[in-house]
């Protein structure tokens, strides 16, 4: 188990100051695949350096189960050597004059774990059969490709069998393919090994196809920690929302409560359930979260649900899918649908595939 | 060793604080005594601390007259030599000129050419009577029509061979750049020549400050060429003046050179912030060199020809005459008024390796140089390391203090080092030498090392570190493996350097401690053409084969 403890984290060049991270503090269950989400410079990376022991933070605690690793106010600080972690990096960092074997072998000759030869040779041929390798182990660094440079960084970091593995957006720079078919087996791998991993990317899929849990960031702080559905269905924040994919909000008011946290609300295109952290006082506005691919094309109309009638604009093929605009007066709402389903005509009816959605309090400001 | 003990001894701190002992030591110490030894004087084997000196200096109109001439030499001697380097430079990197692949390889010929031997080899041929020029052209103007031992001869031969360093600094920066920017200027319907002032200029101005700096301070501190041709004719400079004083005249007045100094230690560290002000975004431009953009993409039609003969014109000039000259000579096939002979002889070599004074030059230099290159290589690789891949606080000042010597003359070092060591029994020894060397070159050395680290990409270190590598594993096991190609290319060209050094041998050498440069200088006094034009001939084959290690060794092509 990994804890943060009010970590903060701040740079100072010419003058300026950023805070990075701005008072994280989350914990990372043994065996889990955590990841860290967030857009560029939200401080994921920095906060995977500071438990890496790469950064040193300006304040807060890093907890390694019961042994405290790092806490800049009690002047205790684990130097990364000596921290029980494998990482894999973006760039690789496989080094070139060392072959496959040898880069594999170096965490097994280190001071801090030394072993004799047989072991070596055994955990290491193991390891990098493990990433499916077993070809290439004595092949020279510099003649692997990408995706075999990855496997390589992978086995290394998992060679010494590290209570935690960090890995700091390891499929960015692999093409389209190779990335979702290593999000596979990543996956497989961690989960038959049960070695607790912090995961960092900027890629939704990534994350919600990957993750036991998804802690999402945003300048510096974690917005919120959770399943990838309850992230995706029932996002805490309005920013959680809308990283995780495109919204349509609608208008609503609070018509009948039931209890804190679901009620019924009103809007300009019917009634609906709503499930809410907090439902306000009956009369108060609050905004509809409905995803693209909760919109179904419908002849008729819903009586417990939204309908909406709707010009149609802007049509994109997707391959498996259209997207496309429906235009209600002023709002524009984008809505998914089966590419057998050709939306043809100018005009559609639109209902929601589930009785209730998701809400924020509030109004929409356009 | 144990490893909580390592964990005491090697970390960033300790390399810190053992970097900034040695340039304390080494830099710092002489610098104090310089600025000790202008303000006192020895009265009767008392010192009296006193403004004299100054008085001294600052009272004279000659002094003013001889500052402003050095600064003027250095600015002439940097807009001649840099804009030539720029001008090709963009042309080997930009156009479409013949020629232009060879063109880098190309330029390391004059650079082969130490400046003692350039100086000499332009005397050779533009004397006023003897110049072989001069003779050529006799029949139409009787008196000579160029004279070398001039303000303009010194300028011109000092910017030929500074002309090829500037050269590759632009050349490294210019390949460095992606042409995008250039190609959306042609796009938008702008000439080569528009492109060239809107675009091109605008953006390579950083590094143009930062080059035309270095070019100034090489001008500053140029004391070879100054020597061999405004001594002559009584035109003094800064170096050459602070050598008179201290070496030359009598009674010696090393507190007025010490003034001199003062004012040079001051300049030095202006240009030298100047520099690291210019260059502090530059490391961003490292970080995508390598990248390998593609070259010659623009046509400059008829003009790429003129490029072309020019360039190669230049240096047949300055590289390729010159060694020929010079080889000519040291085979005795030259008659004079000159024509060649056709018959060699091998005396000068045959002299230069028997006579016992010049063979123990030889070893003297060959010692220094070897010895020399590996201490500033190593003492060089320690500080690059604690500058560019620790946050220590402190390692900023570690980096300013080793780069002071860089803008010093050697002259003006020189004075410092003597104030510091007089009374010690490295003192006219060859030691003292090394030692010289080793500072006033340290920044050659941080800085080629410290580009070839920067090309390690950091996360090579970090993996190393999270498989548990200690700092001193990881420098063993990961960085110096791959920066060892860096290496020996520093220690090539500090090797080089060594063998060529003449401002710091004419000021610290004595009877026992000659160096090449130094016995070259007093067979050219004794009028020995012959054995001056081997010794040219030896240090250019010497540096050869170090130029091609260098060459072969430096992934960056600027790393001269």
């Amino acid at each position: 188990m990994i804890r943060l403890e009010h970590i903060h984290k701040i740079f100072r060049s010419r003058g300026r100051t950023v805070h990075v991270i701005d008072d994280i503090t989350q914990t990372i269950p043994d065996g889990s695949f955590f990841t860290l989400l967030g857009p560029s410079g939200c401080g994921k990376t920095t906060t995977l350096r500071v438990i890496a022991g790469l950064e040193r933070h300006d304040a807060g605690e890093v907890w390694f189960d019961e042994a405290l690793i790092s806490a800049p106010e009690k002047k205790i600080f684990t130097p990364t050597s000596a921290r029980d972690i494998g990482m894999v990096f973006q760039s690789y960092a496989i080094w070139p004059h060392m072959d496959v074997f040898d880069n594999v072998a170096y965490p097994l000759t280190t001071r801090r774990r030394r072993f004799d030869k047989n072991t070596i040779t055994k955990r290491v041929t193991d390891t990098i059969e493990l990433v499916g390798l077993g070809a290439l182990l004595h092949a020279p660094s510099t003649a692997l490709s990408g995706g075999q440079q990855q496997r390589v960084a992978l086995a290394r970091a998992l060679v010494a069998q590290p209570k935690v593995l960090l890995l700091d957006e390891p499929l960015s720079n692999l093409d389209a393919l190779l990335r979702e078919r290593m999000r596979g087996e990543l996956t497989q791998l961690q989960r038959r090994l049960g070695v607790t991993s912090v995961y960092v990317t900027h890629d939704r899929a990534e994350a919600l196809s990957m993750s036991d849990y998804i802690a999402v960031m945003n300048a510096g702080r974690i917005e919120m920690t959770g399943t990838p559905t309850e992230i995706y269905t029932r996002p805490a924040t309005m920013f959680v929302a809308q990283f995780l994919g495109h919204c349509n909000f609608i208008d609503g008011t609070v018509r009948i409560r039931n209890g804190d946290r679901s009620g019924i609300a009103h809007t300009a295109f019917g009634s609906i359930k709503i499930n809410m952290l907090s439902v306000p006082a009956v009369g108060e506005s609050i905004k509809l979260l409905i995803r693209p691919e909760d919109f179904t094309v419908t002849t008729g109309s819903a009586p417990d649900s939204l309908t909406i009638h709707a010009g149609v604009n802007n049509v994109m093929y997707f391959g498996e899918h259209y997207e496309a605009d429906a235009i209600v007066g002023e709002q524009r709402l984008r809505f998914k649908i089966n590419s057998t389903q050709s939306p043809a005509s100018d005009t559609v009816t639109l209902t929601l595939k589930q009785a209730s959605c998701w809400a924020f309090a509030g109004k929409v400001t356009a | 060793m144990n490893r909580r003990l390592e964990r005491v001894w090697f970390t960033p701190r300790s390399l810190l604080l053992l970097g900034l002992v040695i340039v304390g030591v080494t830099v710092l110490v002489p610098c104090l005594m310089l600025v000790y030894e202008s303000l006192s004087v020895l009265d009767k084997g008392v010192r009296h601390a006193t403004l004299q000196n100054y008085a001294n200096i600052l009272s004279e109109y000659r002094s003013y007259e001889l500052l402003g001439r050095t600064v003027l030499f250095s600015a002439v001697m940097t807009l001649c030599a840099g804009s030539c380097g720029f001008l090709f430079a963009w042309l080997a990197v930009r156009t479409n000129t013949p020629g232009r692949r060879l063109m880098p390889i190309a330029v390391l010929l004059p650079y082969l050419i130490p400046p003692t031997l350039g100086a000499v080899c332009w005397i050779l041929l533009l004397s006023p009577r003897n110049g072989i020029i001069n003779q050529l052209l006799a029949p139409i103007f009787e008196d000579g029509l160029f004279n070398i031992y001039s303000f303009s001869g010194m300028v011109f031969v000092e910017a030929l061979y500074t002309f090829p360093l500037a050269f590759i600094f632009f050349y490294a920066s210019l390949s460095a750049i992606d042409p995008v920017l250039e190609e959306a200027s042609a796009a938008a319907g702008a000439g080569a020549l528009q492109t060239f002032w809107k675009i091109t200029l605008p953006r390579m101005l950083p590094t143009l400050i930062s080059v035309a700096t270095i070019l100034f301070i090489i001008g500053l501190e140029s004391f070879d060429v100054a020597w061999f041709l405004g001594y002559p004719a009584k035109i003094y400079i800064l170096s050459i003046e602070v050598f008179l004083l201290t070496r030359f005249n009598y009674p010696s007045d090393i507190g007025g050179a010490a003034v001199y100094g003062v004012l040079a230690l001051i300049a030095a560290a202006a240009l030298v912030q100047l520099y690291r002000h210019v260059t502090a975004d530059d490391q961003k431009f490292v970080a995508i060199t390598g990248k390998g953009y593609r070259l010659g993409t623009l046509d400059i039609g008829r003009y790429r020809w003129v490029a072309c003969v020019s360039f190669y014109t230049l240096i047949t000039i300055i590289g390729i005459i010159p060694i020929f000259l010079l080889g000519a000579i040291s085979l005795d096939a030259v008659t004079w008024p000159f024509s060649l002979s056709g018959t060699a002889r091998f005396d000068n070599y045959k002299w230069i390796f028997s006579d016992s004074e010049s063979l123990r030059a030889i070893t003297n230099t060959a010692m220094i140089a070897l010895g020399g290159a590996t201490l500033a290589v190593t003492i060089g690789f320690v500080i690059s390391y604690v500058c560019t891949r620790t946050d220590v606080k402190g390692r900023g000042a570690l980096d300013y203090i080793a780069f002071l010597p860089f803008a010093f003359p050697g002259s003006v070092l020189a004075i410092g080092i003597i104030a510091t060591l007089i009374d010690s029994p490295l003192y006219n020894t060859i030691w003292i030498m090394l030692l010289a060397f080793c500072i006033k070159f340290m920044p050659y050395s941080i800085r080629n090392i410290s580009s070839s680290i920067m090309q390690v990409h950091r996360e090579m270190e970090e993996a190393s570190h999270v498989s548990g590598g200690t700092m001193l594993a990881t420098i063993r096991r990961v960085v110096l493996p791959l920066v060892i190609p860096g290496l020996i290319a520093a220690w090539s060209l500090l090797f080089i350097v060594f063998v060529r050094q003449f401002s710091l041998p004419i000021m610290l050498s004595s009877p026992g401690s000659q160096v090449l440069t130094i016995m070259l200088f007093q067979e050219w006094d004794a009028g020995k053409m012959g054995h001056v034009a081997a010794y040219g001939i030896l240090m250019v084959g010497a540096s050869l084969p170090f130029m091609i290690a260098a060459r072969l060794m430096s992934r960056q092509k600027g790393a001269v």
